[in-house]
């Protein structure tokens, strides 16, 4: 059975919805009739409650009044007289009682006599029977206990034949001249209790409210049996364990019991107080409903949750079916196509389904693994050929590697020899070193005095520009008093030219003369010669003066540069010290770099040592490398072998 | 060699002196018939002359002031030992040619016991006599086409001798006008 689950989606799937659908259906409705019923059981048990409690006090109203009546009429002037007076007209105790009994409350009355120990007076009840039937009676016993106690007092249930059925009396002393003389008994209507107890209202069909004595007999009749004409007042015993339970009890209570009818049934119960006006009663009230009514609804939802369920059971094992089916098609397709691929055959192909879900994803990648493993394969099968030619090729180069190893030794053998040619140069390079060493030692010492000489260089140097420094000044100013001597000319010119005007003026006047000017006019002439003369010395004076000035600016000139020049020239004798003492530095470095070198050469010849006993081992691992190329070759042997159980394999696989 | 190129330089140098002596000296010639005495000046590049009669005298004119509401010709007046002169401008009166690089100004004061007015000259060269057989016809072609006007004679090394008469019988150069009026 397991098994036939198991072994399919579908029946999983539809198995798996109805599992949901029906699980949580049937605890909701187990919770809710669960509820449910609870809810109504207390809803019921109040409702029983309630009517019990209503029909006790109606009960309990009903004996008061009897009692308060019967006290009422043991008062009354007119009953008392019946002792007082010896000729007393019993019509006016009529009368009186009458009057109580009007509303049908009470069935009648009876007055007893301790003086003549019989009843003397009745009403509503044939008196002979009752004198006769009275001696030795239940209800004598009861008169006398009424006197005995002087207080009202009830007279449960007794079979009283001269009312023709059972009856039921509250007896009340009455006093006459402080003396008991006799007891009013006034007889309770029975009929009105078993009314009220036989109303049908809140007990629905099966329900049915009684009293019920210490007895355990009932007091009032049973519905049922009503119905069927079956007496039932102090006939009818309920069961001894509903008895126990209903006394026992102090307050009301409800609670399953099983009633007269041997049915189970909801009992609500509770004793009718009477403690406050008699002792003698010891009644409790029930009222019953028996359990097949009460549970009918609850049966029919659970009957109505049962079909629904059903239903939902129903659309729910379709409806997984459905889904189930979508689901598992493709998948069973699919399956198919796999179980082929499992046996080798990569040409299945899977049609693709036009899905959105993971299914049709499923069936796509499904069919990208397929192309890609049928690629692979095919690769594979390539890869293995290609595998099987390097093989052959690896085992071709194992041997031309073989064949290398043999010539590595020979050249390892002509490599020693040359090793023992360069150690003997390395001697010859130490001693060189050595003398080098004593060169650079000599030369530091010269390089020490050029370095002195060119301190001095500098120092003459400057004292050079000292000198060129004062030319220059006194060149600038020789240049400013050559400027100022051009000043004075442009004066003189000046001077020469306003003369010549003047000795022009002056020939205008003399002309203006006339003959008389005539000599005048050649003493103006003279002064515009002279003027004109004076004119040209300036002249050449300014030539001159341009020159010079020309000379001094390029003096000027000159001994820029050449103070430039002792500059420049400060600077290359420093450069040229600084040259030195680099010099001298490079020199003795160079000295220490040839002991460095002698050191060295000598490391270098226990170094060469070291490499012949380096070339020694070579030698020997030349040879275990020549072994280990023969074991190349047995491997690529055994991989060749490999190879082709490799292709075999792939061939397995149909790719076309 | 050097001392060759030298001396070379210093005869080619007296050659040319003594040919510019030569050609400065003024003609001797006693026979010649002087017609009269010019001053002459330079304006640009130009050589004129007036006759020494009617020649003022010559002055600085540094101190020129110039005249607001005036032509052009104008040059300005100056202050001359207590006398207003006004001077003329010939290169604005004229147009003649002006190369505009010289600074010095003079002013060649003419006039008789009637009119008096300055030119502005940029060098005075002096007195000269001219003589008759220098003197050519006043041409056209060779002369500034506005200096007829004024134009006397021109001998032949290119003196321009002005006419005193002409220049004050000349109504365009008195300026007589309010403040405002268009001038010429």
């Amino acid at each position: 059975m397991f098994r036939f689950i198991t072994g399919s989606i579908n029946r999983k799937l539809v198995l798996l919805v109805m599992g949901v659908t029906l699980i949580p259906l049937a605890m909701t409705t187990f919770l809710g009739i669960w509820m449910a019923q609870d809810a109504l059981l207390k809803q019921l048990a109040d409702g029983l409650d309630g009517t019990r409690s209503d029909r006790t006090n109606a009960v309990i109203d009903h004996l008061q009044s009897a009692l308060r009546d019967s006290e009422f009429a043991a008062s009354q002037r007119r009953v008392v007289g019946l002792f007082s007076e010896p000729n007393f007209d019993s019509s006016n105790t009529d009368a009186a009682l009458k009057i109580l009994s009007s509303k049908g409350e009470h069935c009648g009355f009876i007055i007893y006599s301790t003086e003549k120990n019989a009843p003397v007076y009745t009403l509503g009840i044939n008196k002979d029977e009752v004198i006769k039937a009275f001696p030795n009676s239940k209800l004598e016993e009861f008169c006398k206990k009424v006197i005995k106690d002087d207080k009202p007092k009830f007279l449960d249930y007794i079979d009283y034949p001269p009312a023709k059925s059972l009856a039921m009396f509250a007896g009340c002393p009455i006093v006459h001249n402080g003396k008991t003389a006799g007891v009013l008994l006034l007889l309770v209507n029975l009929s009105h209790m078993d009314n009220i107890m036989l109303d049908p209202t809140g007990l629905g069909k099966t329900g049915e409210s009684f009293i019920i004595g210490d007895d355990g007999y009932m007091r009032t009749s049973c519905r049922k049996r009503k119905l069927e004409n079956i007496p039932s007042i102090m006939k009818i015993k309920v069961k001894d364990k509903m008895l126990d339970d209903v006394f026992k009890a102090e307050k009301a209570q409800s609670g399953f019991m099983v009633n007269s009818h041997d049915a189970e049934a909801l009992v609500a119960y509770g004793k009718v107080d009477l403690k406050k006006i008699s002792n003698d009663l010891n009644w409790a009230v029930l009222a019953e409903i028996e359990t097949h009514e009460i549970k009918a609804p609850v049966d029919a939802i659970i009957k109505n949750i049962i079909i629904a369920s059903l239903v939902l059971g129903l659309i729910a094992c379709l409806l997984g079916f459905l889904v189930a089916r979508s689901v598992s098609k493709p998948l069973l397709a699919l399956t198919s196509k796999v179980v082929k691929l499992a046996n080798g055959d990569l040409t299945v192909e899977i049609e693709n389904v036009k899905r959105d879900d993971e299914i049709g994803v499923l069936i796509e990648s499904f069919n990208r693994m397929l192309f890609s493993l049928r690629e692979q394969t095919s690769k594979i099968q390539e890869g293995t050929s290609e595998l099987a030619t390097a093989i052959v090729e690896i085992s071709a180069a194992v041997s031309e590697l073989a064949a290398n190893s043999t010539e590595t030794a020979t050249a390892i053998t002509e490599i020693s020899t040359t090793m023992e040619e360069v150690k003997q140069t390395t001697h010859v390079a130490a001693d060189k070193a050595a003398h080098v060493s004593e060169t650079a030692n000599r030369v530091s010492s010269i390089s020490e005095d050029g370095n002195k000489a060119t301190r001095e260089a500098i120092n003459g140097m400057s004292n050079i520009k000292e000198e060129m420094m004062a030319l220059a000044e006194n060149i600038v100013k020789l240049s400013g008093q050559t400027q100022s001597i051009g000043e004075i000319i442009l004066t003189v010119n000046d001077l020469a030219e306003q003369s010549n005007l003047l000795a022009v003026n002056a020939a205008i006047e003399a002309a203006k003369a006339g003959e008389f000017g005539k000599g005048f006019a050649v003493v103006a002439q003279e002064i515009k010669s002279l003027a004109e003369q004076s004119k040209a010395s300036t002249r050449q004076v300014s030539g001159i003066l341009n020159e010079i000035q020309q000379a001094t600016s390029s003096a000027v000139m000159a001994t820029e540069r050449g103070s430039k020049a002792v500059e420049a020239g400060v600077h290359l004798s420093e450069s040229a010290g600084e040259a030195i003492n680099t010099l001298a530095e490079s020199i003795s470095e160079s000295a220490d770099a040839t002991s460095q070198i002698s050191a060295s050469g000598k490391q270098q010849i226990i170094g060469i040592d070291q490499l012949a006993v380096a070339l020694d081992s070579i030698r020997t691992a030349t040879d275990q490398s020549l072994k280990g190329v023969q074991q190349l070759e047995y491997a690529s042997v055994s991989m060749k072998d490999l190879a082709a159980k490799l292709k075999s394999l792939t061939e397995q696989f149909k790719t076309n | 060699m050097k001392k060759e190129k030298e001396l070379e330089h210093e005869r080619k140098q007296e050659i040319l002196r003594a040919r510019a002596a030569a050609l400065a000296a003024p003609p001797t010639g006693k026979d010649r018939e002087a017609a009269f005495d010019v001053i002459v000046f330079r304006i640009c590049n130009e050589h004129y002359g007036i006759e020494c009669g009617f020649m003022r005298e010559v002055c600085e004119a540094n101190t020129l002031t110039m005249i607001p509401c005036t032509p052009a010709w104008l040059a300005g007046i100056i202050n001359l030992r207590g006398r207003i002169v006004a001077v003329l401008d010939l290169i604005k009166l004229f147009n003649l040619p002006d190369a505009g690089t010289e600074t010095r100004k003079l002013a060649a004061v003419i006039g008789d016991h009637e009119f008096e007015c300055g030119i502005l000259i940029h060098e005075l060269i002096g007195q000269r006599t001219v003589f008759k057989d220098e003197i050519q016809e006043a041409d056209h072609r060779t002369a500034q086409e506005a200096l007829p006007k004024w134009l006397k004679n021109i001998t032949a090394d290119r003196l321009i001798i002005l006419d005193y008469e002409k220049i004050r019988n000349d109504k365009s150069i008195i300026i007589d006008a309010e403040p405002g009026e268009e001038l010429m």
